[in-house]
């Protein structure tokens, strides 16, 4: 792994456990208090949660964090440096 | 909820509810009361003129108290302001646009308010001069200025006096808004530019 000051691309499976699970999006909307626009969002990759709605994810689905998230690179753009 | 924040909510309520009904009241009060305005109308129709006149003084008292609230009060203005201007947050990721989305429109604001201030005071004329005038000037001449003033000045004709001899073909004296007018514009394009920056978010993220 490169420079940690670079933004991370992460891609998750949501779609693949909910496939699993046999459920919606409306149904896993509602079972984590999200709205369903924000699970398609989500499932395109056009939007990263926040640490409470991923752990909300991954419970829900009974899995570990990091099987739900992926992180498959770097971006070029860094990070604000202090 | 406290009582004090019962009877603000309610007041709310009933200056927001109670407009429309106010509108129709005035009118109908406009008609009872005649083209001359008819201040000493008597029986009924005085009566119920009477009536009509308190309640909309105690509107109007009530439509100030509700307005000071909404500027003092951070709780009032998130309660009535957000439903007012429909801005809803239903998960983290709304959140994330609404913010997005209001840094945008406040930005866009900004660039209209800068671009309104500096209109507002911009002076431009345009004179023929006379055909004795000299050849080397050319034919016509443009007055430029600015005008800044923070209380608002007698209205002075631009330009205040023409130049001996010449014309005036074109000139432009600021903004011809009235304040309310003006006021009321960029309340609407804070809403409007809010809604359609927050809808370009959402389409991607």
């Amino acid at each position: 792994m490169g420079s940690l000051r670079s933004k991370l691309v992460l891609e998750n499976r949501i779609h693949v456990f909910r496939a699993i699970h046999k459920i919606t999006q409306q149904q896993l909307a509602d079972a984590t208090g999200v709205t369903r626009a924000t699970i398609v969002a989500l499932e395109k990759g056009n939007y990263n949660p926040s640490l409470d709605l991923a752990f909300r994810l991954a419970l829900y689905f009974q899995v570990d964090i990091n099987e739900l998230f992926i992180v498959k690179g770097e971006r070029d753009e860094h990070l604000h440096e202090n | 909820m406290s009582t004090y924040m019962k009877i603000n909510r309610f007041i709310a309520r009933y200056v927001l509810w109670a407009s429309p009904l106010v509108i129709i009241l005035l009118v109908v009060s406009a008609v009872l009361a005649g083209p001359k305005g008819n201040p000493g109308s008597q029986g009924v129709t005085g009566i119920v003129l009477d009536i009509l006149g308190i309640h909309f003084l105690l509107w109007l008292s009530l439509l100030l108290y509700f307005l000071i609230i909404l500027t003092v009060l951070p709780s009032m203005r998130e309660m009535i302001l957000t439903r007012l201007a429909r801005i809803t947050e239903n998960d983290e990721r709304d959140e994330l646009i609404v913010g997005q989305a209001a840094r945008a429109s406040w930005l866009s604001t900004l660039a209209l308010l800068i671009f309104l201030f500096l209109v507002s005071g911009l002076q431009i004329a345009v004179h023929r001069l006379p055909p004795d005038a000299g050849s080397t000037r050319g034919k016509r001449s443009v007055s430029v200025g600015y005008r800044f003033s923070l209380l608002e000045p007698t209205a002075r004709p631009w330009p205040s006096q023409n130049p001996q001899g010449t014309q005036t073909l074109f000139s432009f004296s600021g903004l011809a808004l009235s304040k309310s007018a003006m006021l009321g514009l960029i309340m609407l394009w804070q809403i409007l530019s809010f809604h359609l920056f927050s809808r370009k978010i959402s389409r991607t993220c």
